[in-house]
């Protein structure tokens, strides 16, 4: 099985949190760990790039559902950048682009956040 | 060319244009919006709009320029009535409007052009008349195609949605099949229906004999309030219903339960979906059937700790039954005088009975036959404890049995719980002189037996662990002669029953003891086990069985 892994790098107020390998149930309990500990350590403006992500299911969007409405009461947000067209198509059958901010780059992305 | 000529090829021109810029695209919108520019360019038009028919075969607005906003509401609610048609004309006056089409595609009705006044005032020509009636022709064909492509378009993305829910459940499922903990169960599943819906807010409740808050969005507190207030149904899984009020009031959009078969484990609560759309009815059925899949998870994992637990009770009992057999001896001593045969059966894994045959300083060995109370783990604590006792006693190169008895029955008041108690008989054979000396502590008399006569070994006192000996226990001494027998049993045999609950009884067991002609003891423990085996048939064994049996030579 591919490995899953999440990378967190600081970028100015920006945390990035890169998502590689497959998102679903299995894997959703790990990613969960991260946005819990990030949450606690009061980081609210979230970039995901996910380009290396290959596949995400429902619950993989669950924890993304689950958290963003703490990080927009605290002046923060999801943003995401860098989707396969794949794994674009799924957040977009679900609904996802009207509730969250999608970028080609990551740097569009940061600019966004920076610029508020 | 004349200037009819000159109309003509720009008709013609436009038609073409027209007709190559709406064909290459099939995209309803961008048509009409072509459709209606191209007529207002042509004929010095403002105000339009076109008309069409939805999937649900309702007019409605779907492009107009020039028309104020209640139009549209206007023309919706123009399908509530019958007189379509006819009110359709009154509205369009209404609206300063003139020249109303009809768009038709072979025999059906796609819907209506409607077209205001031209701003020179000049009405629209014959030839003008035409000339609409053709770009509507090709309008139509191409109007119908984009339809259609929008309805294959939201088929697609209706399949596309549904491939997208049954991979989820295929993920869940295959995902709760390893999963033996409640919470994550309960997490993977909330998680699936958040993504699949857009929902933030959750709380997850388990019901029964008491209800439990697993995990929750909403705040904890309301939640609780909204579970007293409904505890009667959370505890009664035969009820399905909450109070909607208060779910509303705090958010709550909808209540699933949580069903294994027709029994409900468990509720939902999940709050608004992001996007503003309600719950439909096949939403519904999709959150209900991953709610079973995670109940039925969820269950299997609270069996798979039960039966962890069960599995280590019971290797528990077998680590207690090997200990057990390890404290009853399985080599008896050969004496002089005496021959010991001793047999223990044990009823459940763990026995309550404990023979021990001991030898102590001098030409002397120690014999015990004790039933502990109870059965299982306890009792054979109780037991071990008791043999501890017994070998630190019996280490004393003065052991004396009365005394040794007092002290005894001190040590095992003092370790017994929950009013455990231990019948006892012990004794000491001397080996050079054949005296046996002995002290019964409630323990059922055992039998000598001389010629054929009984005598029962009562001398001793109360039984062990009832209270700290306050009298202390007396002992007797008999001498053997040559071929005496001596019975020393537990109930499991007097008591042992058959298939219509009758006992072996204490006057069976002595009549054949007293009538046995043999010459072992080891013959004498199996005359009795054939009998009791006999009376009980294929009962099964209901209490343990222990047998010693001394005989003198």
């Amino acid at each position: 099985m591919q490995d899953f892994k999440v990378e967190l790098t600081q970028k100015d107020k920006v945390q990035l949190v890169k998502i590689v390998g497959i998102l679903d149930a299995h894997t959703t309990g790990e990613l969960e760990k991260y946005f819990d500990k990030l949450v606690s350590e009061k980081k609210y403006h979230i970039l995901v790039n996910l380009s290396e992500l290959n596949y995400i299911s429902s619950a993989g969007l669950g924890v993304f559902m689950a958290y963003v409405e703490t990080m927009r009461e605290n002046n923060g947000d999801i943003k995401f950048a860098e989707l396969q067209d794949k794994v674009f198509h799924v957040f977009d059958l679900l609904g996802f682009p009207m509730l969250y901010e999608f970028y080609q780059k990551e740097e569009e992305a940061l600019k966004k956040f920076i610029e508020g | 060319m004349l200037e009819s000529e000159k109309i003509l090829k720009r008709n013609i021109s436009a038609l073409i244009d027209f007709s190559n810029k709406i064909n290459s695209n099939l995209d309803v919108d961008f048509t009409l919006r072509n459709l209606l520019l191209t007529l207002f360019a042509k004929f010095f038009i403002t105000k339009g709009a076109i008309l069409l028919y939805n999937s649900k075969n309702l007019l409605e607005n779907r492009f107009s320029k020039g028309i104020s906003e209640t139009f549209s509401e206007e023309i919706s609610k123009l399908n509530e009535n019958e007189n379509e048609i006819e009110n359709l004309e009154n509205l369009y006056q209404k609206y300063n409007l003139k020249y109303i089409f009809e768009i038709k595609h072979s025999e059906n009705r796609l819907g209506f052009l409607i077209l205001g006044n031209r701003i020179n005032k000049e009405q629209l020509s014959n030839d003008d008349f035409d000339f609409i009636q053709s770009i509507l022709n090709i309008a139509a064909t191409s109007i119908q195609n984009s339809l259609m492509f929008e309805k294959i378009t939201s088929i697609n993305q209706q399949l596309d949605s549904k491939i997208n829910q049954l991979n989820s459940l295929f993920d869940l499922a295959k995902e709760f099949s390893g999963v033996f903990d409640v919470k994550l169960a309960a997490k993977k599943f909330i998680y699936t229906v958040l993504g699949q819906f857009l929902i933030s807010k959750y709380s997850i409740i388990s019901c029964g004999s008491s209800y439990e808050i697993i995990e929750s969005k909403f705040d904890e507190n309301t939640i609780k309030q909204i579970c007293e207030e409904n505890r009667d149904i959370l505890q009664n899984p035969n009820v399905s219903s909450i109070t909607h009020s208060n779910l509303k009031k705090n958010g709550i959009e909808i209540a699933i339960p949580m069903k294994m078969k027709d029994e409900i484990k468990g509720i939902v609560f999940l709050g608004k979906r992001a996007n503003g759309m309600e719950f439909s009815k096949s939403d519904i059925e999709f959150i209900s059937s991953v709610a079973s899949l995670a109940t039925i998870s969820m269950e299997n994992g609270r069996l798979f700790n039960e039966f962890l637990e069960k599995k280590k009770i019971e290797k528990d009992l077998d680590l207690a039954r090997t200990i057990q057999q390890n404290l009853i001896p399985s080599n008896l001593p050969k004496l002089n005088n005496f021959e010991i045969s001793a047999i223990n059966k044990p009823a459940k894994k763990v026995s309550g009975d404990y023979f021990d045959v001991i030898k102590l300083v001098g030409n002397r060995i120690l014999i015990v036959i004790a039933d502990v109370s109870g059965k299982g783990m306890q009792a054979a604590l109780l037991m071990a404890n008791l043999q501890a006792f017994i070998k630190s006693l019996a280490r004393k190169s003065d052991f004396k049995i009365a005394e040794s008895t007092n002290i005894l029955n001190d040590l095992v008041s003092e370790n017994t719980i929950n009013g455990s108690f231990i019948t006892m008989f012990w004794g000491i054979l001397d080996d050079t002189n054949k005296t046996f000396e002995f002290v019964n502590a409630g323990h059922n008399p055992p039998l000598l037996i001389r010629n054929g006569n009984i005598e029962k070994l009562k001398v001793g006192g109360m039984i062990l662990g009832v209270m700290e000996t306050l009298v202390p226990y007396s002992s007797r001494i008999v001498q053997l002669n040559s071929n005496d027998f001596l019975y020393l049993f537990t109930d499991g045999i007097t008591e042992a029953m058959d298939e219509n609950l009758r006992e072996f009884s204490d006057e069976k067991f002595e009549q054949i003891a007293s009538n046995f002609n043999g010459n072992t003891s080891s013959q004498a423990v199996e005359k009795i086990l054939d009998e009791v085996s006999i009376h009980t048939k294929n009962v099964e064994q209901s209490d343990d069985i222990t047998l010693m049996i001394i005989k003198t030579n």
